[in-house]
C-alpha cells in the first residue's frame, strides 16, 4: 500500500519533460512560425491589391505621363521614376493624401514605379512606356509633416512583396503642339 | 497489486506517445497547409501578372496598327519583364542607431552586387537571398477579317534559376488572354 502513495518518480518526471520537449515545444514553434508566415501572406495579399490598384490608376489615367513631367517639358524622357501612391497634390491615386505611404490592412505600403520609354513603340503620334512597379512593405513610414519633395528611404526590414509590369501608351500631345 | 501497476504504466506510456504523435502530426500538417498557401499565393500573383501582360499585348497591337490596319500580323512572344526574386540587403548603422540601407537613396537599386544577374556576393553586413524567377511574355495577333486584336500573356517559371527543381517536372506557367475589337474604323 505504501507504493500507492508515492509521488512522481524521477523517471516519470523525465518522461514528462521529454514529452514537453519533443511534442509541445516544436508544436509551439511551428504555430509561431505559422503565424509569422500568415502575417507575411496577409501583407502579400495587401501588396497585390495595392499594386494592381496603383497600376490601374496609371493605365487608365488619361495623359498620365504628362502629370509627371515638369512644366514646360518638350520631350518625353527615357525614364521617369515615380513614388506613390499619395505623393500629395501633384500626382495620381490620392491627391489629398497626407503621407507618402499607404496604410492598408495594418501595414504601410509604398509603390515605386519606373516608366521606361519604349522607343520602338513610340512615334510622332504615340509615346509608349513600360511600367515596372514594385510594391514595398515599409516598416517606418515617411512622416506626414515631410515636404512633398522628400526622397524616401528604404531601410533594413522593408521588403519588396510584389512586382508588376505593363505597357502604357498615350497620345503624344507634347510633340503635336 | 503488482499486476495492476503494470497495465497503468503501459497505458500512460501509450497516451504519452499518442500525444507526441498527435502534436507532431498537427505541426507538420499546419506547416504544410501554410506552405501550400504561400505557393498558391505566388501563383495568384503570377496570374495577375499574366493578365497585365495580355493587356500589354493589346497596347502593342494597337500602337502597331496605327500605321496600317489592313495587314494581318502576328508578333512573336515579346518579353515584357523578368521578375527575379533575388536580392541582397546590406546596411550600415547610422548616427541615430538605425540600420539603414547603404544605397537607400536609389530606390530602384538593390543593396548588393550582382554578377550575371545572380546574387552571388554576400555583403559584409547583410544577407543574400535568392528565390524564384519568372519570365513574363506577351503575344499579339491582329485579325484583319474580324478587325480584332487578340493578345495573350504568359508567365513562365524559370527552372534554370532554381537548381533544386527536378528538370523532369513540368514547366509551371500561367496564361491569360484578351481581345479587343476595333470600333474606330
Amino acid at each position: 500500500m505504501g507504493m500507492k502513495k508515492r509521488g512522481l518518480t524521477l523517471v516519470e518526471i523525465m518522461m514528462a519533460i521529454s514529452v514537453i520537449s519533443i511534442g509541445i515545444f516544436p508544436l509551439l514553434a511551428a504555430l509561431s512560425g505559422m503565424v509569422e508566415k500568415l502575417l507575411i501572406q496577409k501583407d502579400m495579399m495587401s501588396s497585390l491589391t495595392v499594386g494592381t490598384m496603383q497600376m490601374d490608376a496609371y493605365l487608365m489615367g488619361f495623359q498620365t505621363v504628362d502629370q509627371f513631367l515638369p512644366e514646360g517639358a518638350q520631350i518625353y524622357p527615357p525614364e521617369i521614376p515615380v513614388v506613390g501612391p499619395g505623393v500629395r497634390s501633384r500626382y495620381l491615386a490620392d491627391p489629398a493624401s497626407d503621407t507618402l505611404d499607404l496604410f492598408y490592412n495594418n501595414s504601410y505600403f509604398r509603390t515605386f514605379t519606373r516608366f521606361i520609354k519604349e522607343e520602338d513603340l513610340s512615334g510622332p503620334q504615340w509615346v509608349t512606356y513600360r511600367l515596372e512597379m514594385q510594391v514595398w512593405k515599409i516598416g517606418v513610414p515617411v512622416a506626414s509633416t515631410a515636404t512633398e519633395d522628400i526622397v524616401p528611404e528604404w531601410k533594413n526590414g522593408d521588403e519588396m512583396l510584389f512586382e508588376l509590369s505593363a505597357l502604357y501608351a498615350q497620345a503624344n500631345t507634347l510633340n503635336a503642339q | 497489486m503488482l499486476f495492476m501497476k503494470t497495465p497503468r504504466r503501459g497505458t500512460a506510456l501509450v497516451m504519452v506517445l499518442t500525444l507526441v504523435l498527435v502534436f507532431a502530426t498537427a505541426s507538420v500538417a499546419l506547416n504544410e497547409l501554410v506552405s501550400q498557401q504561400a505557393l498558391e499565393l505566388e501563383y495568384l500573383m503570377a496570374r495577375v501578372q499574366a493578365d497585365y501582360a495580355a493587356r500589354s499585348g493589346l497596347v502593342y497591337g494597337q500602337v502597331n496598327l496605327t500605321e496600317d490596319i489592313s495587314t494581318l500580323f502576328t508578333r512573336n512572344p515579346q518579353e515584357l519583364y523578368r521578375s527575379k526574386k533575388a536580392w541582397c540587403v546590406e546596411w550600415f548603422v547610422s548616427d541615430t542607431g538605425v540600420r539603414a540601407c547603404d544605397t537607400s537613396i536609389q530606390a530602384d537599386q538593390y543593396c548588393c552586387h550582382f554578377t550575371g544577374d545572380i546574387c552571388s556576393e554576400i555583403p559584409a553586413n547583410g544577407i543574400c537571398q535568392a528565390r524564384s524567377s519568372w519570365q513574363t511574355l506577351y503575344t499579339v495577333r491582329y485579325d484583319s477579317i474580324d478587325k480584332t486584336i487578340i493578345s495573350s500573356g504568359r508567365v513562365v517559371f524559370l527552372p534554370e534559376d532554381n537548381p533544386d527543381l527536378n528538370p523532369n517536372d513540368p514547366v509551371i506557367e500561367f496564361t491569360a488572354g484578351r481581345e479587343m475589337g476595333l470600333a474606330w474604323e
